[in-house]
């Protein structure tokens, strides 16, 4: 048996998805899109109430779908995103002759070793950076 | 004053709690949630800090990150700056990461303590992540003055440091940064060789003495550039870690000889090469970096910390270098240890508390600073399911521990509170007897499950350490290796195949002897730990050797077992004969379901 908690979850999305179906009835006038919201709406019914491993089972499927959702969502902004604005600053720094990962290795150098930059005065403590 | 210490969010998260400079508790996550290695915020080792130090509400005046959030998504967004368009792959993987969990910390902690009914007085601190290795290293040593060196893989920006400590302030003069990285490099060849990085680093150290340093010459010549004083850049065309998913690159491949090894395929001379190879390159820079250290600081004594300084061969060798008169290193001195290290950082440096360490003891009471179990809790463990057991107590527990490990038994020991550190020391381990020759191979494959090239470690009392190896002064912490002495060893044929070299009797404690007669050596003494101190001096009366075998108390890819349950499991799990759980001793063959091998079966990750 499902606990309370979970009934109340089973009732809302069955109300939501009963919402859609009506909409998609009396609104959009879909015919196959009615039957499948309806359908999910039955289901979501009946194994709320009556068959609480099978409601289980879909609603750990739901979770993946969002999180796989949610991952391709931000992959498709930040694909865009990575090769224009990385791209674009990878030039500039290039145009700048800096490198900041320090790929060259100067034979005149005797050490690599760099002063430290940090510092250890108590207000640098508050910050994250 | 008491301060809370948390590192997360990278590898091995931890907490550690101090009050008035005392350290109380000290934990790994990964004991509690048993998943090694656990990145996560280390919401049930904080808990355990609160419970252990009985911090009330108001009772927790500080609370310090390890490392700095915002600088160190800066380091990562600058490197896909100067490697774009590549990147991009590493790049989806990385950034919703930190924009939905890692750059948001104060949040986190915020939630984490309210959730724990705890009131923060103020707002958290947060100290740079070498800092914190360095403060690790440094404050809970025995050292008034001392220099300090840490090595890793990365941090906000740097990678290595030279620093020097005086009193409660320490002062970091030099560092090495992102991406010329020794604790890079060395994980670099950790997943060439077919481990995993960040946790397959020690098996490279093992695996080293099988092989030959026949690429060390390549090495120099095409990965690094190394200078005199042991600083140096690495050759990135090399790597992948910049623009890619894997540590090296097909240009890699190319220069050794073919692709990575296949996890859990054969190993083969290439890879012991390798390792050798890798651990002869880092053992130089270490020593170069040290003995820079001791020039610019003009310091006699060091204080080690950072990854790299899990390195025991390469301390053994420093430590035998005589470039500083004494060294202490710090036993978590991965970034667990990182919370120590920044709760220290606030509580001397910052806040300015004195600081009065007697030259000889350290601060870190034996590592034992994890959770412990009193009598009457693990009685009532035993009962509630009712396992045979037998309590004994006084002398007889030494002598019948002792008895047991001379007739060849195999036991876990679950003793006083776990320790803090990769490492088990006698509160969390698995003991025999390492006058045996058979009983390497025996632990690896049917105790430990893992690799049986692995070498085992010795717990030896600490006044007979120079009876088995050419050693002097102390190594509570198993951080240094030792070679055996010259009267007990054996002498082996080089010549033959690394299965047959396995089983070679090395030694008369061959068990404890690896291939290169040396030892990964634990020294216990009566006054850090003198119920463990008082098995090993029993099996000395039986046996006239101070010295037993001591590996953690886990299987491979397991974490170290934290409460009697998970230890009763391995015990289980495993064809251990002995469970000692405090004064209880457990005999495999009374208990029930013992031939019930799918009931204690323990997921095996591969590490
Ligand atoms: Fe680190």
């Amino acid at each position: 048996m499902l606990d309370m908690k979970s009934k109340v979850k089973v009732i809302i999305q069955a109300i939501i998805l009963a919402g859609i179906t009506v909409f998609l009835f009396f609104v959009l006038k879909q015919m196959v899109w009615t039957i499948v919201a309806g359908t999910l709406c039955l289901l979501f019914i009946v194994t709320g109430f009556f068959i609480p491993k099978a409601f289980k089972r879909i609603e750990a499927f739901q979770k993946f779908l969002a999180k796989i959702i949610n991952l391709l969502l931000t992959w498709i902004l930040l694909t865009p995103f990575y090769y224009i604005c990385f791209t674009l600053g990878r030039l500039i720094i290039l145009l700048a002759n800096k490198d900041p990962m320090e790929r060259r290795m100067p034979p005149e150098k005797t050490s690599y070793w760099e002063t430290y930059e940090g510092n250890t005065n108590p207000d640098q403590f508050t910050r994250q950076f | 004053m008491t301060i809370l210490g948390i590192s997360a969010l990278y590898h091995d998260s931890a907490a550690a709690l101090i009050k008035d400079g005392e350290v109380i508790a000290a934990a790994q996550e990964e004991r509690f949630t048993r998943k090694k290695h656990d990145p996560d915020f280390p919401v049930n080792a904080i808990k355990y800090c609160i419970e252990e130090g009985k911090i009330g509400k108001k009772d927790l005046d500080a609370v310090v990150f390890y490392d700095k959030p915002i600088k160190k998504f800066a380091r990562i967004l600058t490197t896909y700056f100067s490697v774009a368009p590549k990147g991009l792959r590493s790049a989806l993987m990385a950034i919703p990461v930190w924009m939905k969990v890692k750059l948001w910390v104060p949040l986190i902690i915020e939630d984490t303590l309210e959730k724990l009914d705890i009131e923060l007085q103020g707002e958290p601190y947060f100290a740079e992540h070498h800092q914190a290795h360095a403060a690790s290293a440094f404050f809970p040593s025995p050292f008034e003055k001392a220099a300090i060196l840490t090595i890793d893989g990365v941090g906000e920006w740097a990678t290595s440091t030279i620093g020097k400590g005086n009193g409660n302030r320490i002062e970091i003069m030099r560092e090495l940064k992102f991406p010329h990285s020794l604790g890079l490099l060395y994980s670099a060849f950790t997943y060439f060789t077919g481990f995993r990085v960040n946790s397959g680093e020690y098996k490279l150290m093992g695996l080293a003495p099988y092989g030959e340093p026949r690429y060390t010459e390549l090495i120099r010549d095409k990965l690094i550039d190394l200078k005199e004083d042991g600083s140096f850049r690495l050759n990135l065309k090399y790597f992948g870690y910049l623009d890619g998913l894997t540590m090296t690159n097909r240009r890699f491949n190319k220069l050794f000889d073919g692709p990575p090894r296949r996890p859990e395929s054969e190993i083969t001379q290439r890879e012991m090469d390798l390792a050798r190879s890798i651990q002869d390159i880092t053992e130089e820079i270490v020593l170069r970096m040290a003995k820079h250290a001791a020039r610019i600081t003009g310091e006699k004594k060091l204080c080690l910390a950072g990854g790299v300084a899990l390195n025991c061969v390469a301390n053994g060798k420093l430590h035998e270098s005589g470039v500083f008169d004494d060294i202490w290193i710090q036993p978590a001195s991965g970034d667990a240890g990182g919370a120590l290290g920044a709760a220290m950082m606030l509580h001397y440096h910052i806040q300015g508390n004195s600081r009065k360490p007697d030259g000889i003891h350290d601060k870190m009471k034996g590592s034992y600073l994890g959770p412990g179990f009193s009598d009457s809790g693990l009685k009532e463990f035993i009962d509630r399911s009712a396992y045979p057991a037998k309590k004994i107590t006084g002398t007889d527990w030494a002598g019948t521990i002792a008895g047991l490990i001379d007739k060849g038994k195999v036991i876990g020991l679950f003793n006083g509170r776990m320790e803090f550190g990769p490492r088990a020391l006698g509160s969390r381990s698995i003991i025999g007897d390492p006058r045996s020759p058979k009983m390497q191979s025996i632990m690896n494959l049917k105790i430990k499950f893992r690799e049986s090239f692995r070498p085992f470690a010795p717990s030896c009392l600490e006044e007979d350490v120079e009876d088995y190896f050419d050693f002097k002064g102390i190594s509570p912490y198993m951080l240094l290796i030792a070679n055996v002495k010259k009267d007990r060893i054996k002498n082996t044929d080089p010549n033959i195949p690394l299965r047959e070299k396995i089983n070679q009797v090395r030694s008369d404690i061959p068990a404890v002897t690896h291939v290169d007669y040396t030892a990964r050596l634990q020294t216990v003494s009566n006054e850090s730990n003198p119920e463990y101190h008082s098995i090993i001096k029993a099996f000395k009366e039986l046996t006239g050797y101070g010295i037993i075998i001591n590996t953690s108390f886990n299987i491979r890819g397991e974490p170290i077992v934290c409460t009697p349950a998970d230890a009763y499991n391995c015990f289980m799990a495993t064809e251990m004969d002995y469970l000692v759980l405090g004064p209880y001793l457990l005999d495999k063959k009374e208990q029930p379901d013992r031939l019930n091998k799918d009931k204690w079966k323990i997921d095996q990750i591969l590490d």
